[in-house]
């Protein structure tokens, strides 16, 4: 048994969402695992709000992917509904040098931790989170390590950082095996 | 003592020895002392291996093999080596003087009770006629070098341990003390001779054996408050590893922590043997006549077995259940006995 | 004495204590660090800190072919290496449009159970440990090991070890596999059984673990609290039946919830930790049915190779490891490597809700709170 006989149970909560947000809401896709709600940043937390209304009790996880090309930065959160074992996933994007939305910690408390480590990680702030702090990297720590252009220091308190000895960018192509 | 130093004059004159008459006593004393301090240096090391080698079958496993051939008999002179040759690390912030001295009242706590234990009606260094009444007095000695050792760590963790420490020997030195009681009233002596001699006549005179069986509850309960005043499982928490690290003396190291370790074991030794003869009978074995050092080593070889079978088998007890089970349930048991005993000897 | 309507002053003033718990301390399960704050013995707060064991595995994935993460998801979970591997070997199928064969899909979920024992044979033990109790530490060794014997039978790593891939597993049983694994399946309800009377059950244990750190169903939902520390609160919530991956629709199995008959509140430590216990038997009944099922066939998808998913195609794998909820979200550009891993570990989740329960508990329930959460920090930090 295929995992997406699950991927489509957010549907009918997509559509009443859509129902009431209209515009804000860009695009209902549907994915391999869930049903993606594509909104407009702004609307985050609103839509948030919302789907936790619908139902939508447990906030699983907040991820940022990091699209240097088109320079946008998707921000994805994961929502589980606990009673029903419905699934539904929230999508939007930002620019890369404003990677910025509305904290969800209000709404969830599991927020205040996986916003913290999209933070730490990618770069993204959180308008309203209550302690906005790394919490992997230590607090001198600088740049953003999942940020596509990231470059990780050559020294760190003395401590030299060999990662830098390879040359990632001038790696030859990696060949197919199929 | 006295025997010894009556003795030593013939002995002396014998091997051709001039001692002059005044100084017969201070060597018997530096001999006695010296004969004890080996005992129980001996006992330790020995009960250290007993210990592991216990546990490790009591968690199915062989516990020491390699050291000293097949049952890894030599792993505590190898450990007490080791410990020998371990650096003595003082903390920078610790307080030096404090720090140094905290593991001596332990180790002399101890070692001073032995001066009262009875190993059989002629094998002991003195009777005092308070016998019973001196060991609790000394052994209360050792919970200050746990006080000392965990303040002068300058330790969070360990100045807990010893805030525990010192909770738990207030709350067990009382049960522990009027355990001792209704044996005091059957014997009507505090003396550990005299107590002993009135238990002889086979297993049914044991004060644990004698109806009302007040004494029986009174040698539970002490062996439970004696359990904890050692600061054994499942009442170690000063050193609960798994909460304070190591407790009082996280900080020690080489042998500053092994006095520590020896004072544990020693003071298993010395409670299980105060218990034997107080509620065991002693030095008596189960037949009548049957007198021998060998009963006493005996019994309190099977307390000590107790001990180490408990403190592998049970978890441990938070600070708030010790501190209840220490004075709502231990104390009104122990002085329920106290005066059922006290009415049993007077009524009988 | 202390009337109603008299304050008292105390002339002693105390203070409060601010006391490092780790990251290195016996209790903390790894590299944790918990500010706590104590007056004396309770505690009034902690703060856990994490991240000493962070390696960015995250950014590692973005560097490797898909392939190549997969034994980096061991170090994750390092308890339960398999689940993590199933986890990510699962998201990247999901994308890639891969189907492994059904042999293979058993076998997965054989060393999958296996290692969920395993996983929790170690929390049992661990909790034992931290509540003072040394013993059943060896005892849960005992069968672990009998476990990380197969699970070495089988790949030849006794920890992490990258036995499911991407479209299958790595190789096929080796014979007497299966006799040993019925061996084991046959005895460990009985060694349970022996778990229960020696720590489970006994009176000091429940006392000590009774009515602490009790995690109440809407916190632990709040929190995204999952796997057996949610179930303790009494919700009826496991990825493996509600949103069933791989063969788990084929088997039966119960999801045991938190009860308030150890004479405790729902979601305390003891209830967390007696999951664990419950799971244990379950999970023994899905080897069974496993062995019983398992097909022969090939254990490889044919023609996986290096895996290239299509450009732009995401998606979040669900799955349940032994400490709850393990999701793996993989973004693909449509070249050999993935945009994106994101990992979200269920003991990170977990521990975030540290702080809310361990209030106003004694120092000592602070360890046992920790322990009945039943963390790995190489998840929490990857």
């Amino acid at each position: 048994m295929s995992p997406s006989a699950f991927a489509s149970s957010g549907k009918p909560a997509a559509e009443s969402a859509k129902s009431n947000f209209g515009e804000k809401i860009i695009d209902i896709q549907a994915v391999s695992s869930d049903v993606v709600l594509k909104i407009q940043p702004a609307a985050w937390k609103e839509i948030h709000a919302f789907l936790k209304s619908e139902g939508f009790d447990m906030l699983v996880s907040i991820s940022a992917v990091d699209w240097i090309k088109e320079n946008i930065m998707w921000i994805v959160s994961h929502l589980s509904d606990t009673n029903k074992q419905r699934r539904i996933s929230v999508k939007t994007d930002v620019p890369r040098d404003a990677a910025r939305v509305d904290s969800l910690a209000s709404l969830w408390r599991a927020a205040d931790w996986h916003e913290r480590e999209c933070f730490d990680l990618s770069g993204v702030s959180f308008a309203g989170h209550p302690d906005l702090r790394r919490i992997l990297c230590p607090d001198d720590w600088e740049g953003h390590a999942l940020r596509k252009d990231y470059k990780a220091p050559d020294f760190y308190h003395g401590i030299q950082n060999n990662v830098n000895l390879i040359d990632l960018d001038n790696r030859p192509p990696i060949p197919e095996i199929v | 003592m006295n025997e010894l130093a009556n003795f030593l004059p013939t002995v002396l004159s014998r091997s051709g020895l001039t001692v002059p008459s005044a100084l017969i006593p201070v060597l018997a004393m530096f001999l006695c002392a010296s004969i004890m301090a080996a005992f129980m240096g001996l006992s330790a090391a020995v009960l250290v291996w007993a210990e592991r080698k216990l546990a490790g079958h009591f968690q199915c496993r062989l516990g020491p093999v390699y050291v000293g051939g097949k049952f890894g008999w030599l792993q505590s002179i190898a450990d007490g080596i080791k410990l020998l040759l371990k650096e003595d690390i003082i903390p920078d912030q610790a307080d030096r003087p404090l720090f140094r001295l905290a593991p001596y009242p332990v180790v002399i706590g101890v070692l001073l009770a032995f001066i009262a234990v009875p190993f059989s009606e002629k094998l002991m260094v003195t009777d005092f006629n308070i016998g019973v009444f001196f060991i609790l007095a000394v052994l209360t000695v050792e919970v200050f070098g746990v006080i000392l050792a965990g303040w002068a760590s300058n330790n969070k963790w360990a100045l807990l341990g010893a805030m525990r420490a010192a909770v738990q020997m207030v709350s067990y030195e009382i049960p522990m003390g009027l355990a001792i009681l209704p044996v005091v009233v059957m014997a009507q002596s505090l003396s550990l001779k005299t107590i002993v001699a009135a238990q002889s006549g086979g297993a049914l005179h044991w004060f644990v054996f004698q109806p009302p069986f007040f004494m029986a509850v009174s040698f539970l309960i002490f062996f439970i408050a004696g359990l904890a005043s050692l600061k054994r499982a499942p009442f170690d928490l000063p050193e609960a590893e798994s909460e304070l690290t190591a407790g009082f003396h996280t900080e020690y190291s080489g042998m500053r922590f092994s006095f520590f370790f020896m004072a544990e074991y020693a003071g298993m030794l010395l409670v299980s043997a105060v218990a034997s003869a107080l509620y065991l009978g002693g030095w008596h074995g189960i037949l009548p006549g049957q007198e021998s050092v060998w009963w006493f080593l005996a019994k309190t070889g099977f307390l000590i077995f107790v001990m180490i079978w408990i403190r592998w088998t049970l978890p441990r007890l938070r600070i708030d259940q010790i501190v209840y089970v220490g004075w709502k349930v231990l104390t009104p048991f122990v002085l329920a006995c106290v005066v059922g005993q006290s009415l049993w000897a007077t009524l009988r | 004495m202390n009337s109603p309507g008299v304050t008292i002053d105390r002339d002693v003033k105390t203070d409060e204590l601010v006391i490092n718990m780790g990251p290195q301390h016996p209790s903390t399960h790894g590299v944790l660090r918990v500010i706590l704050k104590t007056d004396g013995e309770i505690c009034l707060d902690a703060q856990p800190e994490i991240g000493y064991l962070h390696r960015c595995a995250e950014k590692i994935a973005e560097n490797l072919v898909y392939g190549q993460f997969v034994p980096y998801t061991d170090r994750m979970d390092y308890v339960s290496g398999m689940g993590c591997n199933l986890g990510y070997c699962l998201a990247v199928e999901q994308i890639a449009g891969i189907q492994a064969p059904l042999r293979a899909e058993y076998l997965r979920i054989i060393v999958t159970e296996l290692n969920r024992i395993a996983s929790h044979l170690l929390a049992f033990g661990t909790y034992g440990i931290d509540t003072g109790a040394i013993t059943p530490f060896l005892y849960g060794f005992r069968e672990r090991e009998m476990i990380l014997d197969l699970l070495e039978m089988l790949c030849g790593a006794r920890l992490t070890y990258s036995y499911i891939r991407i479209g299958g597993v790595d190789g096929d049983v080796p014979p007497g596999f299966i006799d040993k694994l019925r061996e084991f399946i046959d005895i460990f309800p009985g060694k349970i059984r022996e778990y229960n009377k020696l720590l489970t059950f006994n009176h000091i244990f429940m006392k000590r673990t009774t009515g602490i750190g009790v995690l109440s169903p809407e916190t632990a939902i709040a929190y995204g609290v999952t796997g057996p520390n949610l179930r303790g609160s009494g919700v009826r919530r496991d990825v493996r039946r509600d949103e069933p991956y791989s063969v788990y629709p084929k088997l039966e199995f119960d999801v045991p919830v938190g009860t308030t008959q150890h004479g405790g509140p729902l979601g305390d430590a003891w209830n967390r930790y007696y999951i664990r216990m419950k799971e244990l038997e379950e999970s023994t009944k899905i080897l069974k049915q496993c062995v019983e099922q398992m097909p022969q066939g090939p254990i490889m998808a044919e023609k996986v190779g290096r895996v290239k998913p299509p450009a732009k195609t995401e998606g979040y794998m669900r799955s349940e490891n032994a400490r709850g909820e393990l999701g793996f979200y993989v973004v693909s550009d449509g070249t050999m490597q993935p945009v994106r891993v994101k990992v979200r570990a269920p003991s990170f989740s977990n521990i975030s809700v540290l702080p809310e329960i361990v209030r106003g508990q004694m120092l000592a329930d602070v360890v046992a709170i920790i322990g009945s959460l039943d963390i790995v920090l190489g998840e929490i930090d990857r």
